[in-house]
């Protein structure tokens, strides 16, 4: 126990020297000063006739990154607990803050500025349209009365990741900036649905609330394209 | 310890080349500079440093790095040392305006020759709040996981490889454990600090058999993405949903177990009486009123 107090603090100590040391990429390099003294090395470096010093001349090696890891991508489709498909788009926000949700059903849109499938931790945010004049009622709508524990199954490129719903939450339609935890980068990997929910007021915008639906990972994203 | 008589005995070129440049080999008097960091991670030893034959540093000790801006191309990197126990001579190819840390370090066996592994750092636009953590296996140590803020989020990186990540910003604690283990960390739990929009590289060195463990972290700021925060969603507009019951099947119940604190469940309560009694006096005869309906409308 001891010993294990005694290494994290002198892991610390020795942690804060460097990261101080190292905090100015340009120019607060404790290891600059001596760089620019013009000192010759001794002959024997680099030098390929002698024997000894007949270093191979080899390349540096690129690392590599662990083959365990999955490199986040952009989603770009998800189903819905009835199996329903649904196309995702990395969308944008607009000048005057608004998420420019695909307009129509056809597809969904995943905020560009969000957690991707694959990353560690963050919301990774989806909205669509609950419904549209055109088309009636949307794919999203039975997001309305989703079940908790029901699957939702998101899709990219490469990577498949399942989530399991976990809680359904009615927000006022309007500002959302109090309410970071819909998209923030911090927090646990999870994925949140957003659509219009009822009640529905023309006289007063449309619908009033949001359902904001949040499904946490089931497992790890697994590749699909090996 | 013994004479490293260092050969480096790797294969792959590094190209580096910036997408629009095409090969690295067309070199113009003109394109930027690489900046390469040379990173001194090999214990015991102060190492010199020359790049095409031209010193760079003398005695570098553990722990310390040197910048060079080096034209796109190939250059020749030697390592060495006053007691002739390094002997390190090396080609590295970059391309321009590229960041890449050259690293001098041990393999994973013990009394193994040096070797020299380039990172190129990853500097992508990253969000707001956002900070990326590249973590390398630099150490005299057997494959590795990572675990931030405890869950594990890097698994089985050995020695020569490496793993990113773009994190949440702020301060995370951060352990080194044998890969698939849940033994006693072979480093950390360390604070390490993330400020918003930096990539930080942590070179992980050292032995966890004698406890040398250590890290050596270089920071470097990345520009925004310009992606702004959403402020409002708007779905919908057809009112075809308007007559739905939502969120049905969470039972009050439930929530308040989960959030245990069932005395914020009953106010909310009480707040929604006036618009319950509102919509029973207004509502059609299809509309229906579950007792189990919990919107939040804090």
């Amino acid at each position: 126990m001891i010993r294990a107090v005694v290494l994290t603090a002198a892991l610390t100590v020795s942690l804060a020297v460097p990261a101080g040391v190292f905090l100015d990429a340009r120019t607060g390099l404790r290891a600059e000063a001596p760089a620019r003294e013009a000192r010759s090395l001794s002959p024997r470096s680099g030098d390929a006739g002698d024997a000894e010093g007949d270093a191979l001349r080899q390349r540096v090696v690129p690392a590599r990154r662990a083959q365990s890891q999955v490199v986040p991508e952009r989603p770009r489709a998800l189903s819905l607990p009835s199996g329903s498909r649904v196309t995702i788009r990395a969308v944008g926000t607009a000048r005057d803050g608004r998420l420019a949700v695909p307009p129509g059903l056809d597809s969904a849109g995943w905020w560009r500025g969000g957690a991707r499938v694959g990353d560690p931790f963050g919301s990774v945010l989806v909205a669509a349209h609950v419904d549209s004049r055109t088309e009636g009622l949307g794919p999203f709508a039975e997001l309305l009365q989703v079940r908790p524990g029901a699957i939702v199954t998101v899709a990219s490129r490469g990577l498949e990741q399942r989530y399991r719903v976990v809680t359904f939450r009615l927000v006022p339609q309007g500002d959302l900036s109090r309410r970071d935890w819909i998209y923030a980068a911090a927090g646990p990997h999870r994925l949140t649905l957003v659509t219009c929910a009822p009640p529905y007021d023309r006289t007063r915008g449309g619908y009033q609330n949001l359902a904001i639906v949040v499904a946490r990972p089931l497992g790890r994203a697994t590749r699909t394209d090996s | 310890m013994k004479k490293q008589r260092a050969i480096v005995c790797a294969a792959l070129a590094v190209c580096l080349a910036a997408a629009s440049s095409g090969p690295v080999h067309a070199q113009e008097p003109t394109a930027p500079p690489a900046r390469v960091t040379l990173v001194q991670a090999l214990p015991g030893v102060n190492v010199d440093m020359a790049v095409d034959g031209e010193p760079v540093a003398q005695g570098v000790p553990l722990g310390d790095v040197v910048t060079v801006p080096l034209d796109p191309g190939s250059h020749e990197l030697t390592f060495s040392d006053a007691d002739g126990e390094v002997d390190v001579v090396s080609t590295l190819r970059v391309g321009p305006s590229t960041r890449t840390d050259v690293v001098l370090h041990l393999p994973a066996e013990v009394d193994g020759d040096p070797v020299v592994n380039s990172y190129r750092t990853p500097s992508a636009p990253i969000g707001s709040g956002e900070a990326r953590v590249v973590l390398a296996h630099t150490a005299t140590a057997p494959p590795a996981d990572v675990r931030v803020d405890g869950q594990v989020v890097f698994t089985n990186i050995a020695n020569g490889e490496y793993a990113e990540a773009d994190v949440p910003a702020g301060t995370h604690s951060v352990a080194l454990l044998p890969t698939g283990s849940a033994d006693a960390p072979i480093l950390g739990p360390l604070e390490v600090q993330l400020e918003p929009r930096t990539v930080t590289s942590v070179y992980a060195y050292g032995n966890p058999s004698d406890r040398s463990m250590n890290v050596i972290v270089r920071v470097v700021r990345l520009s925004a993405d310009g992606v702004a925060a959403p402020r409002t969603i708007e779905t919908g507009r057809a009112g075809l949903a308007g007559d739905l019951v939502v969120g049905s099947r969470f039972r009050l119940g439930a929530e308040a177990r989960t959030r245990a604190d069932a005395a914020a469940v009953a106010a909310r309560l009480l707040r929604l009486l006036p618009t319950v009694l509102r919509a029973v006096a207004s509502a059609r005869p299809a509309a229906v009123l579950s007792p189990l309906r919990s919107p939040d409308l804090s």
